[in-house]
């Protein structure tokens, strides 16, 4: 019997600290932002083979250079300041605000590897992060994933209450990764669906609470070329879409070294760069924090107004949208074609075959604000919304590939390169925004806000001159502008305003 | 809820920075998870009336304080300090308890079945703690739901919550009070923790947290300290306790376990332990226990390296072929001491107690054979 140990406290030994989670409620995020970046860095200069930089800054003051490499059409850019990886910014994103990633790309490209890292990342053992991968396979069932009953309830419960489960040690992880999760069964889908969404799992009755989690999902083929299809409300619920980029062959002598030496470096994360339960916590307080300030988003409503709106669609303003198209079960892009009176460049709706859900949305201001937080900034630029669009919206909106500006010398690559699709989507939109003056002209905008100040005391006569201005802004629209998307979507606005004055209006008269 | 909303209403800013808070955190309905808060409406209740709510305040003279005003029937400046004293930590109590659960909405940690919920609405209210916590409270709520966060994956976490409602107020000590229960009911990784705050324990605290009487506690944690199996009333000899591994039982193993090794030394506070195998799938887990509570983990490096002499690392199917002298003597000694015969697939020694796995059990069976091995 070995006796040399026996002081040293055993590593399962808990402290009266660890029960009542001392830390855990920390609420300082001093340093965070440095260690996020130290953890990035570490990825990508030690763990991933990854010489790509295709998330690019530009700094205002010293512009990059565009060069071109031959004659057909192929340039390369050389940022003028601090470019990132995707594939190991984004993961490292959704482990900040605790979101959902899809890691997308051919077989070996290190998905699950760059998923594994992030499990180490949030402390947990190399051994604890394999054990809690879930691989997807046809045969995989409900309480393969989560949990089994337990046979002795089983025969003796009177009622499924009584039934204990023995739950899967992955649902309590900070950490959870899906491998190939288009191999997985439909119904399995569903089950994980409730787990993703809305943070439970229910087996014979029986719930279990899961902690917040930064999801990893990986697909070698994410079109349909997996097992099973995905199902739609799966897909929805993932915020972010990475694609794992083809190795450089020019970095072979990188991978040869790794070969030789036997250099695992999932094996040796620094202890500087792994986050505490605490640091989580506190990661993510820190980055819903950020502020989005007012032009930031500004832009970005201007640019999701864009994508909705379809005057063919329907004859109530409220239901001229995309949406009910679909709905209707009509070719969203005969309706576009047979318009007519819209800018098939300019527009952005033009392009599209969908609009923006609330939840495509929300992930994108969480995850534009982790951007800025990564890169140290007090509030979220526009430089930080345009970096992290292309790949939320990657699966969320979809491209009319007929459409005019596809067809455009030079752009029929973007019918494939949906990254930089989006990307051209965003830019025409703020240059369109900028254009138009949107930042210093925004009557509705002055509306809205009187109207947030409340309603109490407001006398009668201020009521209907307010009323008659929301009236005269209609009126003066009716020949000088276009139905773009941002002018639908303010009349809509103008609608709501209006009916909010005239109820409290019709209170004060007859009270 | 009558009691609970007049405490309420007076902390009332302090109730509307904690449901500020529950809407920007995004609770849908911050009413609704107030109003589960329905148990507490009692101890609020009790806590109002245990030193005299206002229109209630013992009188001067009759309060059994000292400071009287000596007028008969008429409010005394220490009565109307024990009632206001009362009525504020009733107050404290009841927003601490709602600050606390709407703080848990916000996190998602406050939905049905959840630990956090559990702790605040079903452990909480049966405490006898709250009468004069006051400030406190919150604190102490928090450590409540902390260690039910820990807890509740564990078989432990009922007979916990009812040894923690058996308990007179621990005063400064409720940290130590929570985890000495935590470990009495079986969680035996708080094992070293616990013995060395169990000695910090009042006495009547202490005597129903261990379940032994005050005076016999420091003499019980003294002896209980050195032999991890070791406990009033339990056996000394032969099986000393049976561990079940299969998962459909709540346990971690999916095939037979084979013991593998002794895990460290079992000189000091902790428990006794040993790796064993789940022949299944070949994952490791280290089996811990005393004689109060075991539990299975995944096996570190470290419990493998720190291992003992692994008596018995024979396999399943070879275990009589593999067996050596010292292997044999320890199987013989075994078979003296157990209710069963079956075959031997596995064993290994701490000290003189053995854990033993079986070719037609899931259980593991912590041994003390009668006569001591060689």
């Amino acid at each position: 019997m070995a006796e040399g140990d026996a002081a040293a406290a055993p590593a399962h030994a808990m402290t009266l600290a660890e029960l009542f989670g001392d830390g855990a409620e920390a609420d300082t995020v001093e340093g965070l932002d440095e260690k996020l970046r130290q953890a990035y860095f570490w990825m990508v200069n030690h763990a991933i083979i990854s010489p790509h930089y295709d998330v690019e800054f530009t700094d205002p003051t010293r512009p990059g250079l565009d060069l071109p490499i031959g004659d057909s059409g192929l340039r390369v850019t050389l940022p003028s300041d601090q470019s990132y990886s995707s594939f190991v910014l984004l993961p490292l994103l959704t482990f900040a605000v605790r979101g959902r990633c899809l890691l997308v790309g051919g077989p070996g490209r290190g998905k699950t590897s760059s998923a594994l890292l992030m499990g180490l990342l949030a402390g947990y053992s190399l051994q604890e992060v394999r054990r809690a991968v879930q691989h997807g396979h046809p045969q995989l069932t409900v309480q393969d994933m989560f949990g089994t009953p337990l046979p002795r309830d089983l025969v003796a419960a009177e009622s499924l209450a009584e039934i204990d489960v023995a739950w899967r040690t992955w649902l309590g992880m900070r950490v959870k990764i899906v491998d190939e999760y288009n191999r997985i069964p439909t119904r399995t889908q569903s089950a994980l669906l409730t787990v993703l969404a809305d943070s439970y799992v229910e087996v014979f009755d029986q719930l279990y609470e899961t902690p917040p989690a930064a999801w990893y999902l990986t697909a070698n083929d994410d079109a349909g070329g997996g097992t099973y299809q995905v199902v739609d409300a799966l897909r929805d619920r993932i915020d972010v879409v990475v694609r794992a980029l083809s190795f450089n062959p020019r970095f072979l002598g990188d991978l040869v070294e790794r070969l030789e030496t036997g250099r695992h470096p999932e094996a040796a994360v620094p202890e500087s760069v792994i986050f505490s339960h605490a640091e989580h916590d506190a990661l993510h307080r820190a980055v819903l924090a950020v502020p989005l300030p007012r032009p930031v988003r500004r832009r970005l409503e201007y640019f999701a107004s864009q994508l909705e709106v379809l005057p063919e669609a329907g004859w109530q303003v409220e239901y001229r949208t995309k949406d009910t198209a679909r709905l209707a079960a009509v070719d969203v892009h005969d309706l576009l074609a047979s318009g007519g009176a819209r800018d098939p460049y300019a527009d952005i709706g033009m392009q599209t075959l969908t609009g923006l859900s609330v939840r495509a949305l929300q992930s994108l201001v969480v995850y534009a604000k982790a951007m800025a937080f990564f890169r140290g900034n007090a509030e979220v630029s526009v430089e930080d919304v345009a970096a992290v669009l292309p790949f939320v919206l990657h699966d969320k909106l979809q491209p009319d590939l007929d459409a005019v500006a596809f067809e455009e010398e030079g752009r029929a690559a973007l019918r494939t390169d949906r990254v930089s699709w989006i990307r051209d989507l965003f830019a025409t939109a703020c240059r369109e925004y900028e254009r138009e003056s949107l930042d210093d002209i925004d009557p509705v905008g002055e509306i809205l806000a009187t109207l947030d100040r409340g309603l109490d005391g407001v006398p009668a006569e201020e009521v209907r001159r307010r009323l008659s201005r929301i009236e005269g802004i209609l009126r003066a629209w009716a020949h000088a502008t276009k139905p773009h998307g941002h002018v639908v979507d303010d009349a809509l606005a103008l609608k709501y305003a209006h009916q909010r004055y005239s109820s409290y209006l019709r209170w004060l008269e007859v009270r | 809820m009558p009691a609970f909303a007049r405490a309420l209403r007076t902390r009332a800013d302090e109730v509307d920075a904690a449901l500020a808070f529950a809407h920007a955190a995004g609770v849908r309905d911050p009413a609704e998870v107030v109003a589960d808060l329905e148990p507490w409406e009692s101890v609020v209740a009790g806590a109002t009336r245990a030193a005299g709510a206002p229109g209630e305040r013992p009188v001067a003279g009759s309060s059994g304080t000292s400071g009287t005003s000596g007028v008969p029937g008429t409010p005394g400046p220490a009565g109307a300090s024990a009632g206001g004293d009362a009525t504020d930590q009733a107050a404290a109590l009841a927003v601490a308890v709602v600050t606390l659960a709407l703080r848990l909405a916000g996190q998602a940690r406050w939905r049905e079945g959840s630990a956090a919920r559990w702790a605040v609405r079903e452990v909480g209210p049966r405490l006898d703690w709250w009468h004069a916590v006051g400030g406190a409270s919150a604190a102490r709520l928090r450590d409540l739901v902390a260690a039910a966060e820990v807890l509740a994956p564990t078989p432990t976490a009922r007979a916990w919550a009812d040894r923690l409602a058996g308990l007179p107020d621990p005063g400064e000590r409720a940290r130590e009070a929570i985890a000495v229960c935590a470990w009495r009911s079986g969680a035996v990784r708080l094992r070293a923790a616990a013995l060395d705050a169990a000695g910090a324990l009042p006495g009547p605290v202490a005597e129903a947290a261990l379940g032994v009487p005050a005076d016999r506690v420091p003499g019980v944690l003294t002896r209980a300290a050195t032999d991890p199996w070791w406990w009033p009333g339990a056996p000394e000899h032969g099986v000393l306790a049976r561990i079940p591994t299969f998962r459909g039982d709540g346990g971690r193993c999916l095939g037979l376990p084979q013991v593998v090794q002794a895990a460290w030394a079992p000189a000091g506070p902790h428990p006794a332990a040993w790796v064993v195998r789940d022949t299944a799938d070949g994952t490791r887990w280290t089996v811990l226990g005393d004689a109060l509570g075991a539990e299975l983990v995944p096996a570190s490096g470290a419990d493998r390296e720190g291992g003992g002499d692994a008596a018995g690392a024979a396999d399943a199917a070879g275990a009589a072929d593999t067996a050596d002298t010292a292997d044999v003597d320890l199987r013989g000694l075994v078979v003296g001491s157990v209710p069963w015969d079956d075959a031997i697939t596995g064993l290994a020694a701490q000290g003189e107690v053995l854990l033993v796995s079986r070719r037609h059990s899931y259980v593991l069976d912590v041994v003390r054979p009668v006569r001591r091995p060689a």
